[in-house]
């Protein structure tokens, strides 16, 4: 399966910053792990060069600590890969619906 | 900080008996209030009611943190609640919720001291170890042994 698939994924890494107000608090964690959970990707978040956490793991988002003004990393791999970095990219683009 | 600094026998609360969540959270709170920790009951109720509306804070594992910002209280806290009964709410597993951690922070305060728990909580909540520990922690004492393990 991975030998199929390979071939058709890469990886995108793309920076961001977070401009919440509070940080990664529980609401910009519960959005971003409500639009991420349906795609197939893995998509991981944290400070560059720092632990990550799953965009899937609502506690993993808050314990990386981020705060406003910082930048996050976020690698996704998967088939969905694009449309997942696009969904990411908008919920920061909008502060998280903040 | 360490949360355990910030919690303490009297607000801690077992065996709490609650039909739903409006009522677990104020039980809390009014042990809160009795043990000295909230200035205004009314407003920080409010508070936490007004960020539960918001979307909910039940993360999930049985679990709920729901938490206020308000001048109502004196400074910054958390109380713990083991309910008798699980009650609904509207976790992100739809899992009922049976141990309930309430954050209380002043209005105005300095630090980050509101997301420094959060942070600090979800740490230790991550583990399937702590979770554990903290469903089988039986005393006030059993659940601040537990806590003294969290650091932020």
């Amino acid at each position: 399966m991975s030998q199929v698939r390979k071939g058709i994924e890469n990886m995108l890494t793309k920076n961001f910053v977070m401009n919440c107000a509070e940080g990664f608090h529980l609401r910009p964690a519960q959005v971003l792990m409500e639009k991420a959970t349906p795609f197939q990707s893995r998509i991981m978040l944290g400070k560059p060069g720092q632990e990550e956490a799953d965009a899937k793991s609502i506690l993993g988002l808050m314990s990386l600590g981020i705060e406003q003004g910082e930048i996050v990393e976020v690698v996704v791999e998967g088939r969905d890969e694009t449309e997942a970095m696009a969904a990411v990219e908008k919920l920061f683009e909008t502060n998280f619906g903040e | 900080m360490n949360i355990a600094d910030i919690m303490d026998k009297n607000i801690i609360f077992l065996d709490l008996a609650a039909a739903d969540r409006d009522a677990a959270v104020e039980a809390m709170i009014d042990g809160m209030f009795r043990g000295g920790y909230i200035l205004d009951r009314e407003k920080y109720l409010s508070a936490v009611r007004e960020r539960e509306s918001k979307g909910t804070t039940g993360i999930g594992f049985g679990v709920a943190i729901p938490h206020g910002k308000s001048d109502g209280v004196r400074k910054p806290c958390v109380a713990f609640a083991k309910l008798k009964k699980p009650v609904d709410w509207n976790s992100f597993d739809g899992k009922k919720v049976s141990n309930v951690f309430l954050i209380g922070v002043p209005e105005k305060n300095a630090g980050n001291d509101h997301l420094k728990i959060l942070i600090a909580l979800s740490k230790k909540l991550m583990h399937e170890d702590f979770r554990e520990r903290l469903e089988q922690a039986v005393t006030a004492d059993d659940i601040l042994s537990l806590i003294e393990s969290v650091e932020a």
